[in-house]
């Protein structure tokens, strides 16, 4: 240690001990000025056999005990490295040498753990619940499905207390050792946002020590202070974490990561899979590279103008579409069995957006039969090249759209490919169960429709095996026959094995994606089996 | 009648014409246009002379307005077309599409011709002006919109798609002034232009968000008229429109302004949403988690609704340009939540996003959706991420482990998704679910030893499924040097199950066969890691459970120089100096293990055992009495948590379990230590019996450790009490624990004995009758039903069950003196003095509590 360094502690010491408390807050003001005091006090804190040690922990605890916040904060910009200095010092042979720092470490845990009245500081957070409007969200267009979903039925915002009846401590003890310091770096990490750039970079340089220290990697480190290893907490590693996240988006975006890498190191060797979750998660959201390396220590983040729209095609499976699919063979089937209530706690319905308006033609047309539904989900559960055979239809279909009418042919294009592939379904379909069929001058007409529609199978199972185009056509030919009850057999039995498929484990590891990879041509084949 | 017709037709293509410009249908312009162009021609004259107000276009301008309408569609499907050239910003070239060199004809032709009405010629400009900013001429871009007079163009009352227009207009302005080259070296005309570029981009975020409301009022409209929805849900953003929802806060977070790039988030999250903007609303809220979540801390937050701290607005000046536009409409309403710190806005802004990012996740496998899949995957996954940060930081594993488990239905074959679920409910401690995950993790993963490491340790931890744990040790070695230094923990797993297996096994060639294969594998792990202290530990205990107690003391010794005040270490040190008799040093040692962890009961019944043989049960039930004591203000919060219902009390309880796993006994069976299995298996019989039993509620609270521990206590005093004849008070004292757990074999056992000292002998034995059912392994309760079966007079089944005994732990010299004794009442002499010597040897060995009471855990 330099005399001038010493010189500027000692100057510090003196001060404040003479300072009137009119004086405190314009002390505090200026504090920050003394460029030199901070890296000597770092100096004082590192060195356990400084003289100045004593009265420095003694004056940074008189600073955070006063009520000024600046004063306050002067002195928990010191933390890591007190916290790196009591740890060390555990594992070495002399134990009494860092008596002042572990008091001025419960002292500050101490005067923490207490509100303003001396009650024990209860902290708590509420986690919110979808179901309850906020000032982001209308629980209206969250579906009702998400609600349902696991810890989100809940319908009250659920007050969670995570740090409470925290004891006074007199002695630091092998047991509360960590109960004190992760509290301490709770606090820390609640001011964070106020520390200086030096203490970021003692955060990290503690987390890199705490974590490596006594293990192999420590040879690959640049410093050579060798110790033992150093008994972690996983809890305290978690607030670790927590602070060096913040430091690597705040200037310290190479020191953070060699730390978040340390952490991992150390959590996976011992087995600590909650730190190392955590970590396992940051290190995966990380941006690839610096948020701003050209402005060190500034708070510059990365962030540029994404492409929102996931371009993805319409066709794909999706959680929503696989809902809308539901919805809609739900909506029929409560429709014509009317015993079916609509079933809506399935595990994984996702989300359901004002879309399912739009979606869900049962509204705006008259009750259909069960044949409708049946085929109808036939017709949802296709993939994309079903559009082609859906526009085929259309084509079929487009001299009789002129009774619907002009306004019809002008929101073709703006169809959404769900809707583009049921219309026309619907159309032939519906007609026949629904007033032709009494009729026999529209005989013809159903036959066109079975027709097209069997031709749509014929390709929708064109990839697959001759039987379940033999059957497909079949089903659909028979109905050509006004055979309506044949019809309704179908879809009972394909309803059946519909719920069979979903009855299993949603999330059975062996099978993990058993609902999900319903792919269309798996739908297929369960009505092939019939 | 036919020109009315014909303007009928006129004003319908015109309203139609609007809505394909407001809704972005490029593709039919080209036929509207067409369309447009005949009936200029054919009913031109007559709108003209009619002069009608709504005709609004004379013979000679329904071509340039046609013009207008083309270039625009050739314009925005060239755009559309080179959206990522447009998003790096990489100049279009007329040379290049055709398209564009079409479109500036048409522009600059109308704008020369000028027979356009004002309104349509601004429309030329504010087109042209985006045409300039793609071919990269910025500054004409710029010079055109002040032609246009953008500042000053009202939006009310004008059809929707000039919203659409101005927004883009302001966001291209702010775009092209930032790429103009600063020509100006002046600082404040730089800050000056600064200023604008961001004034632009907020106007333009506003009208962007206004005319998306707009616009899906009007659809909405219009579907309940035709039944149809004309809009498709998926509402696609011109690339223009999403940099004009974006760039306000993307530049404001650029410049590392926190607090005006979080108020612009903010402002943009508040907004009612459209369908358009739902997958920007998962973008912003990300982001703003994430600004939450890495640049703010909690005692710096300021809620959405108040102001920021006065500190942080002095870091950024606060001009905010109040703006007479129309606001955009937020969510309001009387009981909107608000959150109170980060880590609430974080956590609410995740799970909405999460409602809606999971459900665009692509399912299929098909590999024409592979790319499709892999962003919508990494889009979810990074909210997952952000979750488990959030959550992680609050401790809230359970909730984490819930949220992560619906992300499992698109996680197939998603390494980093599984894991982190696996590593979630390890957390959260659904032990047996982390297995089978992990199991997963490993398919997907296999080179990876961290992952059946973590699964060895759940199973012999909670789970004591020591056949799945041996596995997936065995899977760590094999991978050999690709282990790394994970290999040596590797053998440790390994050794450790096969000592566990060796407690279990009922036969003591197996048990003897386990041990050495433990002693071996666990001698391997030193040797590749000579100086982790863990490892080192438990070949200590593998020694001492062989009792060799020396060289047990040797390796102990060499693992506390390295952890000194590791509670194990200080415990097995404890019960080695009285399994060579050194009570004393024993007891000190017990002592000081005991003031660097006040709470850990399971040293404290170490020390009541010490205490009862170095200073009789009178001062061993101080220590009982203190064991209750500090039970008491450490779990006493069943009051607490009835005062404090709603909720505190579930956070309460998590955080204790944290310290109950360190401190607490391991095992419920007081006399055989660690957990058998079959110690395990009757202990889940008592938990479900004693559910039956128990009406209090008090008692369901809480894990079952605890209670049990208090059990262990009450039944420890009892057997003092008993040592000192005091049979009233040991009675009530095994009534307390009764009151907890009334079929618990420990209390049967304890019932027994003070049965027993009482003299009704048959009601004794039949006690320990019970108490062997319940559990069958329980070697004490043989050994205590052995002597009464043989004081009792039936010889021969009092040796059937001390030979039970022996067997099960041949270690036991009280049965093998049982044994003896019961062998020479019969007359078999030999045997029995085989039987004293076996006690004798063990005797000289044995600690004041087996060895096993030390949990053997990874």
């Amino acid at each position: 240690m330099l005399g001038s360094e010493r010189a500027v502690v000692e100057e510090w010491l003196s001060e404040f001990k003479a300072l009137p408390d009119t004086q405190i807050t314009s002390y505090a003001a200026t504090l920050h000025r003394k460029k030199a005091l901070v890296p000597a006090l770092y100096k004082v804190i590192q060195d356990s056999n400084n003289e100045l040690l004593e009265p420095v922990c003694h004056q940074l605890f008189e600073l955070y005990r006063s009520s000024e916040v600046r004063l306050k904060r002067f002195t928990l910009q010191f933390l890591p490295e007190l916290i790196w200095v009591y740890l060390r010092l555990t594992v070495s042979r002399d134990r009494q040498s860092n008596g002042c720092i572990e008091a001025l470490l419960l002292g500050i845990y101490n005067l923490e753990i207490a509100d303003k009245d001396g009650n024990n500081k209860v902290l708590s957070f509420t986690i919110p619940s979808l179901s309850k409007p906020s000032i982001y969200h209308e629980p209206s267009t969250i579906g009702s499905m998400a609600l349902t979903e696991g810890a989100l039925c809940q319908h009250d915002l659920i007050r969670v207390v995570y740090s409470d009846l925290h004891p006074q401590r007199e002695t630091f003890t092998a047991q509360n050792r960590f109960e004190v310091l992760s509290f301490l770096m709770l606090c820390y990490n609640s001011a964070i946002v106020y520390m200086p750039a030096s203490s970021y970079q003692s955060l990290c340089r503690m987390g890199s020590r705490v974590c490596v220290s006594g293990f192999p990697r420590q040879h690959e480190k640049q410093w050579k202070e060798l110790c033992g290893r150093i008994v972690l907490d996983p809890e305290f590693m978690v607030q670790l974490l927590t602070g060096v996240y913040y430091a690597m988006y705040n200037g310290q975006w190479d020191l953070g990561q060699e730390v978040l890498d340390d952490i991992i190191y150390r959590a996976q060797l011992e087995l600590f899979s909650q730190p190392l979750l955590v970590a396992n998660a940051m290190k995966n959201s990380l941006p690839f590279d610096a948020p701003d390396s050209s402005q060190e220590g500034q708070k510059v983040l990365k962030v540029e103008v994404t492409p929102t729209v996931p371009r993805i095609s319409r066709t794909a499976i999706t959680t929503a579409s696989i809902r809308r699919h539901r919805w809609r063979r739900e909506g029929a089937e409560g429709l014509n069995g009317g015993e079916e209530s609509l079933n809506m706690n399935d595990a994984d319905e996702g989300f359901s957006s004002g879309a399912s308006l739009s979606s869900q033609p049962h509204g705006t047309k008259p009750p259909s039969s069960s044949q409708r539904g049946s085929l109808r989900k036939v017709a949802t559960g296709r993939s994309a090249k079903d559009k082609e055979t859906a526009l085929a239809i259309k084509s079929n279909e487009s001299p009789r759209d002129s009774v619907v009418g002009k306004q019809f042919v002008q929101q073709q294009a703006d169809l959404s490919i769900d809707s583009v592939e049921l219309t026309p379904m619907k159309k032939h379909l519906s007609l026949p169960a629904g007033q032709v069929v009494p009729k026999t001058n529209s005989l013809s007409l159903i036959r066109t429709a079975s027709a097209s529609s069997s031709k749509s199978f014929d390709y929708v199972n064109g990839g697959q095996a001759s039987t379940s185009i033999g059957v497909g056509t079949e089903g659909v030919t028979n109905l050509a026959a006004t055979n309506a009850n044949r019809y309704s057999t179908i879809s009972l039995q394909e309803d059946r094995l519909g719920h069979a498929g979903e009855g299993k484990e949603l999330l059975s590891p062996g099978a993990p994606l058993t609902k999900q990879s319903r792919s269309p041509s798996f739908n297929m084949q369960l009505i092939s089996q019939v | 009648m036919a020109a009315k017709g014909a303007h009928g037709t006129h004003l319908k293509v015109e309203s139609e014409v609007e809505r394909c410009r407001a809704e972005g249908q490029w593709d039919r312009m080209f036929e509207l246009a067409r369309h447009l162009q005949m009936l200029g021609i054919s009913g031109g004259g007559s709108s003209n002379r009619r002069n009608s107000p709504s005709g609004r276009f004379t013979t000679l301008d329904t071509d340039d307005f046609v013009k207008l309408l083309l270039a625009e569609a050739l314009l925005e499907q060239c755009l559309k077309d080179n959206h990522d050239k447009i998003k790096n910003s990489i100049p279009l070239l007329e040379k290049t599409d055709h398209r564009l060199n079409e479109a500036k004809d048409h522009l600059s032709s109308l704008l020369n011709n000028g027979k356009l009405p004002p309104q349509y010629m601004c429309e030329a400009m504010l087109i042209l002006g985006k045409l300039h900013y793609v071919e990269g001429s910025y500054r004409d871009a710029v010079s055109m919109y002040a032609r246009a007079g953008i500042d000053d163009i009202s939006v009310e009352n004008k059809p929707l798609y000039q919203m659409r227009l101005l927004s883009e207009a302001f966001v291209i302005k702010g775009l092209s002034l930032e790429r103009l080259p600063n020509s100006v070296a002046s600082h404040i005309r730089l800050t000056e232009r600064e200023e604008e570029v961001v004034a632009c981009f907020e106007r333009a975020s506003w009208v962007a968000q206004v005319f998306l409301q707009e616009l899906e009022k009007t659809s909405n409209n219009s579907t309940s008229r035709h039944l149809k929805g004309s809009l498709s849900p998926d509402y696609e953003l011109s690339y223009f429109l999403e940099a004009a929802l974006q760039s306000a806060y993307v530049k404001n977070l650029k410049k590392g302004n926190i607090v005006k790039g979080m108020r612009e988030l903010r402002e943009i999250l508040r907004t009612v949403e459209t369908k358009a903007t739902q997958n920007f609303k998962v973008v912003a809220a990300k982001h703003l988690a994430g600004v939450l979540l890495h640049s703010l801390s909690e005692d710096c937050y300021w809620s959405p609704l108040s102001h920021p701290l006065p500190e942080f607005m002095n870091k950024e000046e606060n001009s905010f340009v109040t703006q007479t536009l129309r606001k955009p409409h937020l969510y309001e309403g009387d009981n909107l939540y608000c959150p109170k710190d980060n880590i609430e806005e974080a956590l609410l802004l995740l799970l909405i996003s999460e409602s809606m990012a999971t459900r665009d996740v692509v399912l299929s496998r098909a590999p024409e959706q592979a790319e499709d899949r892999k962003v919508s995957l990494q889009n979810a996954s990074a909210i997952y991420d952000l979750l488990s940060i959030t959550l992680g930081r609050r401790g809230q594993y359970v909730m984490l482990s819930e949220c992560l488990e619906r992300a499992m239905k698109c996680a197939f074959g998603e390494f980093h998704l599984w894991y982190q679920v696996a590593l979630s409910m390890v957390a959260c401690g659904k032990s047996a679910y982390a297995v089978s995950l992990l199991r997963e993790c490993m398919k997907l993963q296999p080179s990876d030893p961290t992952v059946p490491l973590m699964a060895a340790k759940v199973c012999i931890g909670s789970l004591h499924w020591l056949e799945e744990a041996e596995h997936f040790a065995t899977v760590v070695i094999g991978l050999g040097e690709e282990a790394g230094e994970s290999l040596p923990k590797g053998y440790l797993a390994l050794g450790l199950t096969y000592s566990l297996q060796a407690t279990d096994a009922t036969l003591k060639s197996k048990q003897d066969e386990l041990h050495r294969k433990a002693l071996q594998t666990l001698e391997r792990a030193r040797e590749l890691a000579p100086d982790d202290p863990q490892i080192i530990f438990y070949v200590a205990l593998q020694l001492a459970l062989v009792r060799q107690i020396s060289s047990a003391m040797e390796r102990l010794q060499e693992a506390l120089t390295m952890c000194r005040d590791d509670a194990n270490a200080l415990h097995l040190l404890a019960l080695l100096f009285s399994a060579q008799k050194y009570y004393q040093h024993a007891l000190d040692v017990i002592n000081m293990a005991i003031t660097e962890h006040p709470e850990n009961f399971n040293l404290m019944f170490t020390k009541v055992k010490l205490e009862q043989v170095l200073k009789g049960p009178e001062e061993a039930l101080v220590t009982c009495r203190q064991m209750l004591r500090l039970w008491q203000t450490l779990y006493n919060f069943s009051q607490l948590g009835g005062l404090e219902k709603d909720g505190s009390f579930e956070g309460l309880t998590v955080k204790k379990q944290n310290g109950i796993h360190l401190t607490l006994p391991d095992a419920h069976d007081a006399d055989s230590g660690s957990r058998r299995a079959s110690s395990i298996a009757a202990s889940r019989l008592e938990e479900a019996m004693s559910e039956l039993t128990l009406t209090t509620s008090v008692l369901k609270q809480g894990p079952m450790q605890l209670w049990t521990t208090l059990e262990q206590i009450w039944l420890q005093a009892a057997e003092l009490f008993m040592e000192q004849r005091q049979l009233k008070e040991a009675g009530f004292c095994i009534q307390e624990a009764a009151g907890l757990f009334p079929t618990s074999h420990s209390v049967l056992y304890m019932r027994g004995r003070l049965a027993e000292v009482k003299g009704s002998f048959e009601e004794a034995k039949q006690l320990y009758k019970e108490a062997l059912t319940v559990n069958p392994d329980g070697v004490r309760i043989m050994h205590s039903l052995g002597l009464m079966l043989s004081q009792l007079g039936h010889k021969s089944l009092a040796q059937k069950v001390l030979r039970d005994a022996v067997e099960r732990q041949s270690t036991f010299h009280e049965a093998w003196q049982g044994l003896g004794e019961v062998l020479q009442d019969q007359g078999q002499n030999e045997a029995a003095v085989d039987c004293f010597l076996t006690a004798l040897e063990l005797e000289a060995s044995s600690p004041v509590l087996p060895f096993s009471i030390i949990a053997r855990e990874l």
